[in-house]
């Protein structure tokens, strides 16, 4: 890791230094253009911003991305977050200029091989999922969400159900489905999970109700538990009248084995960017697609890709839209890098995928030390949760100095704290693309971390020690607030 | 391929020590009627011949040469430093997630840091977020906050509002019951005054500048409208034009936000891009999306971790500001690279050069006897011809006879307006030359020759 503090670029900037020149019309056309603009439209001065030299730009963002953990440098078990492989051969294709300079107005007849790539991802993933139809609109799994739950309202609204605004979610669910189906206008109603982490079916039959406009779910659940009484939910839910959400979010685990529209799932979202290997770029872009069942296609996003009867592709509006969510067709680099991954993987590759990823999250379930207990028993799916519940309460150890000493020994930390059903907990998963080698190492670290607890515990508490920083003061952050760099705002002469 | 690395001896250790008797052992708790019994039918192939599949879509398109094509539209083509794609490739940025642990992902928070400063600076706001999907969903966000803020569900939007911008936010607010209502266009201005005496008390009232016709906006009179409503205003801004034109800082706009592509974001089909949102102080803990601060560690090192994160979804769940989560981090970063890159002159350099070769083409049109729909109103780098012959048939002879992309036609987004067939939106950036504009206006001159002359 890049070990010192690097100055922000304002700080380094020089006024009048230049960096890269964009082609330019002459000082004489500019300031003619200029003048033609009424002087109350025009800016008084040009805002502040950075004057560096290319090189001096270079070498600020190459230190910057020395500072960072990432898949290609570490294990990455982020669980929830499918931090596998990102294979660079979907970066090559997405990369081709037929596709990055494809203007997304352009006519239909000169974007027939980007509208192609949109219709054939459509069938594969129709194909994974066991659904009717797949719009790849959604810019990520949130969106998605936000889509199918906006879809799930359209219908009831069309059957004349306008009453049924509760959307039933289980209490272990992540927190993107509550605030999707609330910003796609329902209420949310909690179900309680089961002491093995599953639906509770008795709570989930009292909640169903004339109000109920659908559950959203997902399977394997986060607490990495296959909902294996999903048939009767299924049934649970559609005889009240209500339908099924699945959040792809864990399809990993599944994928090629099972499906959710087998399993009785109406509407479904999966990410891309994480069941399909594109790049999560520090937070994104994803693409979070949504397939549904047959009875709501014509429900589907603005624009929707179809093969017409002489072999061309062209967009059209399905007849009852929702409307378009995004300002043109979503995150079409991604679905380049997604479709790369399918065309590679095969029936045999997501197969594989499904299998590994689930035999990795249990050899790591079970060979941590004891310390890291499992709630749900010893089988779990692509990803395993442990919790050190018990030792925080004596030791006063948390889950988050755990994490952080973790980083100290190179891993990045498996998400904490969530499902937040399970009390200081770890959500570890490896995912299909890491070796035995690389898990025995881990497990290694997690048998060095739980002597730490019982021998050296304030080594925990002081974590990361290693690292160029330090632990951060996140409270300060929050109480102090600095979001932006003060610039001068009438120029960067300083 | 699946990529995965495991030999045979390893499954055979895994297995074991799992206490699993096979591979399909570890899906006993899924029922029997619901597992595949075999692989899907797809087909795998080769990385040579996902390669070549790829190669042959790629061809399928029409890739244009930049100088020759004129479309706009709400997405843009501007020069991008070669530096900056090499830099968002490197596997530190890309292939790292959310920074949920700080420490180790600095250089990601620091970016955004970054990132929201440059969008500060830019717009002359006090804060801003780390982004959004893009800028049609950047402004779904803001009406949202509106309606939070202000505890009314009107907001009064633009006619000269892109439509796609219009739509989206329709979709978007449905469920919250938001009514949107329209302040008309007065050629390829927004008439503001217009509204002055019957605005209800309402959430915001929207200014987009440029517009969709390339009209550049009297911010003052939006925020005179606003005010006159009690609302809040926001501010829908291409950032290319803030080097030169007011900035939403500078008109008082509550929030401004819009579509970051044009810092050097390639066109790649319409995504990813990459949304900016920024407001004003006062509204930080109404935001949504993800939000870097600035902090230091417990050695008193400067340091940058995700903060106020308690207005986020996993944390408030369905009372949180956005169901927001993984956002455009990637190409936010591209954005603030691209800025790093042209600095503050090559930025002024490149708004000016595109407002210079907009005038350029306008005026070389006019002596051609081809004419503005609305010459009094300033245009930043997009304006709508009125010409003398259809839209659909000008287009088709530019480009086939010309190979030239004039523009797109304004029939599909405002079929009311008058001989609403005729108009057509063009564009130049600082990648048309002097000479590839010549080339435009004798292509024109010649397409509608005879028409214009005996108009003119």
């Amino acid at each position: 890791m890049y070990a010192q503090t690097i100055p922000l670029i304002n700080e380094k900037s020089s006024h009048g230094r230049r960096g890269v020149l964009p082609p330019s019309a002459s000082e004489q056309e500019r300031s003619e253009a200029l003048m033609r603009v009424p002087a109350k439209l025009r800016r008084k001065a040009a805002p502040a911003m950075p004057e560096v030299s290319e090189l001096e730009a270079v070498r600020h963002f190459t230190r910057l991305s020395q500072k960072n953990f990432s898949i290609d440098g570490q294990f990455y078990p982020l669980g929830s977050c499918t931090m596998k492989y990102n294979p660079r051969i979907n970066e090559k294709v997405a990369a081709m200029a037929g596709f990055q300079r494809l203007h997304p107005m352009q006519e239909e007849a000169d974007i027939q091989g980007s509208l192609r790539i949109y219709h054939d991802l459509q069938e594969i993933l129709k194909e994974v999922l066991g659904l009717e139809a797949v719009t790849l609109t959604p810019a990520a799994g949130a969106q998605g969400e936000f889509v199918g739950m906006t879809i799930i309202k359209a219908y009831h609204d069309a059957q004349g159900n306008h009453d049924r605004d509760e959307v039933l979610i289980p209490d272990s669910a992540h927190g993107t489905n509550p605030a999707s189906a609330a910003l796609a206008g329902f209420k949310v109603r909690e179900v309680k999970s089961t002491k093995e982490g599953r639906v509770d079916l008795e709570s989930l039959r009292a909640a169903v109700s004339e109000r109920t406009a659908g559950i959203m779910l997902t399977n394997p659940n986060t607490c990495g538990v296959f909902e294996n009484d999903i048939r009767e939910i299924a049934k649970i839910v559609h005889e009240a009248g209500g339908l099924l959400y699945y959040d792809g979010a864990n399809l990993n685990a599944i994928v090629g084995r099972t499906r959710p529209g087998d399993m009785g799932f109406d509407v479904v979202h999966m990410n891309l960017h994480k069941t399909f290997s594109t790049p999560h770029g520090g937070g994104g872009p994803g693409a979070g697609p949504v397939g549904v069942a047959k009875r709501l296609l014509d429900f589907l996003p603005d624009p929707h890709v179809k093969k017409n009867a002489d072999e061309s592709y062209s967009f059209y509006r399905p007849s009852k839209s929702i409307g378009r969510v995004m300002g043109f067709h979503g995150n079409a680099g991604v679905l380049v890098r997604a479709l790369a991954y399918a065309l590679a993987q095969g029936g045999t590759g997501f197969w594989d995928v499904a299998t590994y990823a689930t035999l990795n999250a249990n050899y790591v379930l079970n060979n941590l030390p004891p310390v890291f207990q499992r709630p749900f028993g010893d089988l779990c799916k692509h990803e395993a949760l442990v919790s050190i519940e018990r030792i925080s309460r004596e030791k006063g150890i948390k889950a988050f100095d755990v994490a952080k000493r973790l980083l100290d020994l190179n891993f990045h930390a498996p998400t904490i704290y969530f499902p937040l059903v399970v009390h200081e907990c770890f959500l570890i998963e490896p995912t299909e693309t890491e070796s035995r080698e690389t898990l025995d190492s881990f497990i290694s670290a997690m048998n060095q971390i739980a002597d730490e607890i019982a021998n050296d515990p304030e080594k925990l508490q002081d974590a990361p020690l290693s690292l160029p920083t330090g632990r951060l003061d996140e409270a300060g952050a929050a109480r102090e607030l600095n979001v932006c760099c003060r610039w001068d705002y009438s120029g960067a002469d300083s | 391929m699946a990529y995965t690395p495991h030999t045979p001896a390893d499954v055979e250790i895994m297995l074991k020590s799992i206490g699993a008797s096979s591979l399909d052992d570890l899906f006993r708790d899924i029922p029997a009627e619901l597992l595949l019994d075999k692989p899907l039918d797809i087909p795998a192939m080769t990385e040579f011949e996902v390669d070549a599949y790829f190669e042959e879509r790629a061809a399928e398109n029409h890739n244009w040469i930049p100088g020759r094509n004129f479309l706009g539209a709400g997405a843009y083509q501007h020069f991008i430093p070669s530096a900056s794609l090499y830099l968002i490739g490197r596997g530190e940025f890309m292939t790292c997630y959310t920074p949920y642990q700080a420490e180790v992902s600095q250089g990601t928070l620091q970016a955004i840091y970054e990132f929201q400063s440059h969008i500060c600076s830019l717009t002359g706001m006090e804060v801003a977020n780390a982004s959004m999907y893009d800028g049609a969903t950047a402004l779904a966000e803001a009406l949202t906050m509106a309606i939070r803020e202000k505890r009314k569900n009107i907001a009064y939007l633009p006619e000269l509002l892109h439509p796609h911008y219009r739509e989206a936010c329709e979709s978007f607010v449905q469920g919250l019951g938001m009514e949107l209502r329209t302040i008309p266009a007065n050629g390829a201005q927004t008439d503001y005054a217009s509204l002055m005496d019957s605005i209800e008390p309402c959430a915001a009232v929207v200014v987009a500048t440029p517009n969709a016709l390339g009209g550049i906006e009297d911010g003052d009179a939006a925020r005179a409208l606003a005010d006159k409503g009690n609302a809040l205003l926001i501010s829908v801004v291409n950032p290319t034009s803030l080097p030169v034109l007011a900035a939403p800082g500078d008109y008082g706009a509550d929030i401004a936000c819009g579509e970051a592509q044009p810092l050097g974001i390639p066109l790649s089909f319409g995504g990813p891009y990459a949304g900016f949102f920024a407001s004003t102080k006062k509204l930080i803990r109404k935001m949504p999306g993800r939000i870097v601060g600035k902090t230091t560690d417990k050695d008193g090192k400067d340091g940058y971790v995700l903060t106020l994160q308690t207005r986020e979804q996993h944390i408030r769940r369905d009372k949180a500001t956005s169901n927001i989560c993984t956002n455009q981090g990637l190409f936010a970063l591209l954005t603030v690279i691209y800025m790093t890159l042209l600095g503050k002159e090559g930025l002024t350099e490149v708004a000016e050069t595109s407002l210079a070769r907009t005038q350029q083409l306008a005026d070389g049109l006019a002596d051609a006897g081809i004419r503005l729909f609305d010459a009094a109103t300033p245009h930043f780098h997009e304006v709508a011809l009125k010409l003398p012959i259809s839209a659909d048939e000008f287009r088709h002879r530019m480009k086939e006879d010309h190979g030239i992309l004039p523009g797109f036609e304004l029939k599909n987004w405002y079929p009311n307006f008058p001989e609403a067939e005729k108009l057509l939106l063009v564009n130049c950036t600082e990648v048309h030359t002097g000479a590839d504009i010549d080339r435009f206006v004798e292509a024109a001159k010649s397409v509608v020759g005879a028409e214009a002359v005996a108009q003119a």
